[in-house]
């Protein structure tokens, strides 16, 4: 943008959000350019900072009519560079739309609006609902509840349910046009309960990366905190034996998380790692969370969870229960939501699996079918060791076992311009090798949304570029985001 | 150590953990909840740092505003999952020190620096009236040896309100017959806030003059009214050669109160609520001790406010922000801590350090809260419950 256009601009936006919420000065345009992950950064023009759905709306049609784009951010922790301003522009950070608006105990819902973090959450409801509980995914406190459920994340409930997209039961959003619009229940009733009986909007904004419009408020489903709850961590010996143990499990709907990580993962976060030399017996261990409304309940759970465990190793598909959380610090210090500091620590670990911190942290993962976890974890150990990255692999069941998630932790030293080079390179193949697979690539960056759409049907491709053409005329929300 | 030391170590990778402490889920960062955009978290800084190191920025005013706002209450650090946490602390300060090179600093904080230089304290007070809060206390001129020596400080000395908490604490060693003397108008700044605000030559100049002053006057050990000052003398100044041993007041309250020298029978029957100064909980690890002294006061029934401990919520005053003023108003730190305060329900809050002093007793007045809600710092709690 030439100086002219940006200072006309920024005159036009200061005139809705005050000279306070509008920034252009080079250092905090740097800090919003890019991210922790290796995708390229890229400048944009301005950032501002509404409050209110009036102000977003304001900026939004100065946006349209100037076509200039429009990249919505709150903690840009996605892991996939999809708040970096590919074509500069307005980066639109919502932290000031920071209210909890409504809890319905009842219906078991939260209205929020997007700069409301899961800590925030959290707070909210030790303080106010202790009987009401939300699914957490693996990031930190900071992490906004909107944006994580937006992009279709997996939590803490997502073994039950799916993914956090199925979780929400109507929004609130300004389209890239600057009309406000209601979709699931409320745009009827006072009430936030449902995505149905109507027909659904919702589906215009879960997945769509920040590309259809800017979400003001969501209402999140919340789920009952039950009073007997412990974690099982539970290994599995041969990794080509996940889909038949992890299946049982979950068919067997005693549990309410099931969340894997390969051995890998393990050695590296307790520095014991050495490249083609495991050091722990089992190929992965598989977090179980057991909860129930009652002690019997929850006894009686983990009791079929044992026996299941017993059955599979007798039938030569080795699975214990390694730790019982509540008698194991070392093995809580693994698995604690929110996240907390062991469970990021990962970032810190540098190429080989040493520690070595380094600043960077990305990951390349898909959705697809347990079936396909122990070949895709295969070639991803061969990959991965390949280029000399400790292959630290992640699993979260989703939906009752209809899908789960393959991801890939890949720290690296974000100053070293070969190693960025190579983590690239090593992400595609590890992409490549996904997709192959038939999965679909989660949160990611452009590059491998594009490599996904190629194997995309052709009435699905046209149909998703009539609908942003519809509802982004002039392509100004997060331009590129959606691979189209 | 100069930014460009720290070149290798800027590793953060923006996951926003520092934001939250974890446990209570409450907000960890008093220039993050103010300001709200990205340079105002560690993270922000952080990033800012590898830009300028890197050549794609420069400092300007705006973005020194940034800089400077953080208060040095290693909330972030606490919360920080990575090795980061070791330095975050370290390239504020080194950041700060770019800024004053580079002339680009706020003209609060270069009226701050200026002041201490030129007056010794940063309000440009005359140096001969640092003395003056012990008129009509008893307290005397150190001597060759007492047994140690009580460091007031600038805000204790200069600050109308904090002047109470240096005469209480200066009642309570007389009271307990405690071997001691100040240096009234010789006192030098102890350049806490100096050093954390970048300036390094000043620091080190403000070290030196202590030096000299502690070798001529005999002192080997020093009681401090501030934890700031505390804080520099017990860890940097060893670094610097003047190594005298350090206390914080609130670590000889308890044996003087246990040992008989200090009647606190008359009690206080409160319900009390204490707050966390950063440079003595999170920069020392001293939590405890004055939690001890309150509950060995009869009568007063202690409660804990939602932040507290290793997860206090810093009152905004640290790094200078005291006097620059970077961190003031109703979104503000302070203004947020009082009313945390006044949700526990207590009548009285706590304090061990005179710049939370200050800038809660002004919140408090800011916020409406002065007739719900006493501040008193511990040595007036003592005093108070002294026959």
């Amino acid at each position: 943008m030439n100086e002219t256009d940006l200072n006309a601009l920024v005159e036009e936006v200061t005139g809705i959000l005050g000279e306070q919420y509008v920034m252009v000065d080079p250092p905090v345009l740097d800090n919003y350019s890019r991210d922790m992950t290796v995708e390229p950064p890229s400048l944009p023009d301005l950032v501002v900072m509404p409050q209110t759905v009036e102000e977003v709306q304001g900026v939004m049609r100065i946006a349209n009519e100037k076509k200039i784009p429009i990249v919505p951010f709150v903690t840009g922790t996605n892991l996939g560079g999809l708040t970096i301003p590919r074509r500069g522009g307005i980066v639109v950070d919502l932290k000031r739309m920071n209210r909890v608006l409504e809890v319905n105990e009842d219906s078991m819902y939260i209205v929020v609006e997007p700069g409301v973090s899961f800590g925030d959450v959290e707070r909210h409801l030790l303080r106010n609902h202790p009987g009401l509980k939300l699914s957490q995914p693996a990031a930190p406190a900071n992490t906004s509840v909107v944006a994580n459920y937006l992009l279709g994340g997996l939590g803490t409930l997502a073994m039950k349910i799916g993914c956090h997209g199925d979780m929400i039961n109507g929004l609130e959003a300004v389209l890239p046009t600057g009309e406000r619009i209601r979709t699931g229940s409320v745009s009827v009733s006072p009430y936030w309960f449902s995505r149905h009986p109507l027909p659904d909007f919702c589906s215009l904004f879960v997945d769509w990366k920040g590309a259809s419009g800017i979400v003001t408020k969501a209402s999140i489903q919340l789920w009952p905190n039950q009073p007997f709850e412990d974690y099982y961590a539970v290994g599995i010996w041969d990794i080509d034996h996940v889909p038949e143990v992890l299946g049982r499990i979950v068919k067997a709907e005693i549990t309410e998380e099931q969340s894997g990580r390969t051995r890998e993962v393990i050695e590296v976060g307790f520095g014991m790692y050495k490249a083609g030399e495991p050091q722990l017996p089992w190929d992965i261990l598989v977090m179980h969370r057991i909860t129930g409304a009652s002690k019997k309940l929850f006894d009686a759970k983990v009791e079929v969870l044992e026996e299941i465990l017993e059955d599979e190793t007798a039938k030569g598909r080795r699975a214990e229960i390694l730790w019982d959380f509540s008698a194991n610090d070392v093995a809580r210090r693994v698995s604690e939501f929110p996240t907390t500091g062991f469970a990021l620590s990962w970032m810190d670990m540098g190429r080989g699996g040493a520690k070595n911190p380094g600043g960077g942290a990305c990951w390349v993962g898909g959705y697809s079918t347990l079936e396909q976890f122990p070949g895709g974890i295969k070639k991803a150990r061969e990959i991965m060791e390949r280029h000399n990255f400790a292959p630290m692999g992640t699993q979260r069941t989703m939906g009752l076992g209809r899908y789960s998630i393959m991801r890939f932790l890949v720290p690296y030293n974000r100053k070293d311009a070969e190693e960025v080079k190579e983590v690239r390179e090593m992400l595609r193949e590890l992409a490549q090798m996904e997709l192959d697979q038939g999965a679909l690539m989660y949160k990611a960056p452009e590059w491998a949304t594009e490599m996904m759409l190629e194997k995309a049907d052709q009435g699905y491709l046209d149909l998703l570029k009539r609908i942003k053409k519809l509802l982004d005329p002039n392509d100004i929300m997060n331009p590129g985001k959606l691979g189209i | 150590m100069a930014l460009v030391d720290y070149k290798e170590k800027l590793t953060c990778t923006r996951c926003g953990q520092c934001r939250h402490f974890i446990g209570s889920w409450t907000r960890a960062c008093p220039s993050g909840t103010k300001y709200v955009a990205e340079p105002y978290y560690s993270s922000g800084r952080a990033w800012l740092a590898e830009a300028l190191l890197e050549g794609r920025v420069e400092l300007d005013r705006k973005m020194a505003k940034a800089v400077f706002s953080c208060a040095m209450c290693r909330g972030c650090t606490e919360m920080c999952p990575i090795e980061y946490r070791n330095h975050a602390m370290d390239v504020v300060e080194a950041l700060r020190e770019e800024a004053i090179e580079a002339g680009v600093v706020p003209p609060t904080v270069r009226d701050f620096l200026k002041n201490v230089h030129t007056s010794g304290n940063p309000w440009k007070e005359p140096q001969e009236a640092r003395g003056d809060w012990a008129e009509g206390t008893g307290v005397r001129p150190y001597e060759k040896g007492d047994e140690f020596l009580y460091y007031v400080g600038c805000v204790g000395a200069y600050d109308e309100r904090s002047r109470v908490n240096a005469r209480a604490v200066g009642e309570l060693l007389l009271r307990a017959g405690c071997s001691f003397g100040t240096l009234g108008s010789e006192e030098v700044c102890d350049g806490n806030e100096v050093k954390h605000l970048g300036e390094r030559g000043l620091f080190e100049h403000l070290v030196q003059e202590q030096s000299r002053i502690f070798e001529e006057r005999g002192v080997n050990k020093v009681v401090t009214l501030s934890p700031h000052a505390y804080h520099t003398m017990k860890n940097d100044y060893p670094g610097h050669g003047v190594n005298v041993e350090v206390m914080h007041y609130t670590q000889i309250l308890l044996d003087l109160i246990q040992a008989g020298k200090l009647d606190v029978s008359k009690g206080l029957p409160a319900r009390v609520t204490f707050h966390d100064p950063c440079y003595l909980g999170r920069w020392n690890q001293e939590y405890e001790m004055p939690r001890q002294i309150l509950t060995a006061i009869p009568g007063i029934d202690l409660v804990e406010m939602e932040r507290n401990k290793e997860t206090s919520f810093c009152c905004g005053g640290g790094g200078g922000n005291f006097a620059t003023d970077l961190l003031s108003g109703r979104d503000g730190p302070a203004c947020l801590r009082v009313r945390e305060a006044h949700e526990t329900g207590a009548t009285l809050l706590a304090v061990a350090c005179p710049i939370c002093t200050k800038m809660l007793s002004d919140a408090l007045k800011t916020e409406g809260l002065e007739e719900n809600l006493r501040l008193m710092d511990i040595s007036e709690i003592v005093l108070e419950a002294c026959p």
